[in-house]
């Protein structure tokens, strides 16, 4: 799943050190920035004068090769949510046309949940697509820190091809190569090889949850499928991402209670309140705590 | 155009401008630290927010719900497997549903 659990989870490891494939070795903590005779641009550019059999056709292969081959694992864990996602969309009514444009429109998984779950329960639209978007945010983080690695894009349509692609696993994975080897020819085709599993496995996933969805018994408790999914995720965030446990915990806490307090909100933006009450207790309290640690 | 649709329209739309913010740009992109730092808390709000909402609101008998949920956790953080989560609490909630076991 694109948004898959864990948010932000662990980093694949890159299939060889930078001493055996020759590339250059990034400082530690830093990504790895390309090379300055690399090309910038590796997303969008042709593959050259040389054709499709030149050095650098083939360092681009190379790069994609590797990154799908990196990115290959994570399907072991991405496939069942695609196809709870696919016989959630079944169950809740949606066309195979409306699930399937989910996948590839959205292609978030944990965004999508948000979206078929506040849809079924006739949410407000704009709250709705308020809270997918809050889903998403942590994408901007993702792209930032993923920028300086991939290099400048050449072009609008590169950055818009790079951003589509990014999740929570072509980002992790690509993060851990970058962190530990340098690629002096195309990082982006790396980046972009390792979201190829993820995207094509959970757009598939979509389709064949969907057609499961007709078949699976009415007995089944498929509306706290999507309740439980997000308890998984919850905790794989808990535990995984950056920022202080307590603080986090606080924050959970209380957009929970928000949830609950604020569930008569006008506009159905009951959900959107409590979210920006959690973030900003979280923030609040990562800042004290940072403050007595600077003056202790 | 269906509600549903210009809802996916908006919500595909917005996604992929979060998404490509900051890949388009020249140059990288240094988020504030007090933004980047609140930035963190977003996920694990966002789904305590879901979480609460949809076992504590949910449609059916309150019982079930937290019993799977509890049972759900448990297994979380002892295995933390998503998977096992997932099944485990599914089941629970399955066999309390199919018992008839709802106090309240």
């Amino acid at each position: 799943m694109p948004a898959k659990p864990p948010i932000g989870g662990s980093p694949a490891k890159p299939e060889k050190p930078a001493a055996e494939t020759g590339r250059k070795a990034a400082a530690p903590g830093q990504p790895a920035r390309p090379a300055a005779s690399a090309p910038a641009e590796a997303a969008a550019a042709p593959a050259g004068p040389q054709g499709a059999s030149g050095p650098r056709f083939k360092a681009i292969r190379s790069d994609y090769l590797a990154g799908f081959a990196a990115g290959a694992p994570i399907l072991m864990g991405l496939l069942p949510f695609g196809l709870i996602f696919g016989a959630a969309a079944k169950n809740a009514g949606l066309s195979c046309l409306q699930a399937q444009a989910m996948s590839l429109g959205i292609f978030a998984g944990s965004a999508q949940l948000v979206f078929l779950n506040l849809w079924n329960e006739g949410v407000n639209a704009l709250a709705l697509v308020l809270t997918v978007w809050a889903v998403n945010l942590r994408l901007v983080i993702y792209g930032a820190s993923l920028a300086p690695g991939l290099g400048p894009p050449g072009s609008l349509a590169s950055g818009l091809a790079r951003g589509y692609f990014l999740t929570d696993e072509s980002y992790s994975i690509s993060m851990a190569a970058f962190l530990k080897e340098g690629f002096s020819r195309s990082p982006a085709w790396f980046f972009l090889g390792a979201a190829g599993p993820t995207w094509s496995g959970w757009q598939a996933m979509t389709a064949l949850g969907y057609a499961a969805g007709s078949f699976l018994p009415e007995t089944l408790p498929f509306a706290m499928a999507i309740p439980m999914v997000f308890l998984a995720l919850l905790i794989s965030v808990f535990k995984s991402t950056s920022g202080g446990r307590l603080p986090k915990a606080l924050a959970g806490l209380t957009a929970g209670a928000g949830a609950v307090i604020f569930r008569g909100a006008p506009f159905s933006l009951g959900l959107i309140l409590a979210i920006l009450a959690g973030v900003a207790v979280g923030a609040l309290v990562s800042r004290a705590g940072s403050g007595r640690g600077e003056g202790g | 155009m269906s509600g549903f649709w210009l809802a996916l329209l908006l919500a595909a739309g917005g996604t992929m401008a979060l998404r490509s913010f900051a890949l388009s740009l020249k140059k990288p992109l240094s988020p504030p630290p007090k933004v980047a730092d609140a930035m963190n808390y977003v996920p694990v709000s966002v789904l305590a927010a879901l979480v609460f909402h949809e076992f504590f609101l949910g449609g059916a008998a309150l019982f079930p719900r937290l019993a799977a949920a509890l049972a759900a956790l448990a297994l979380a953080l002892a295995f933390g497997r998503d998977l096992l989560t997932i099944a485990g609490g599914l089941l629970v909630f399955w066999l309390l549903d199919v018992l008839g076991a709802a106090p309240f």
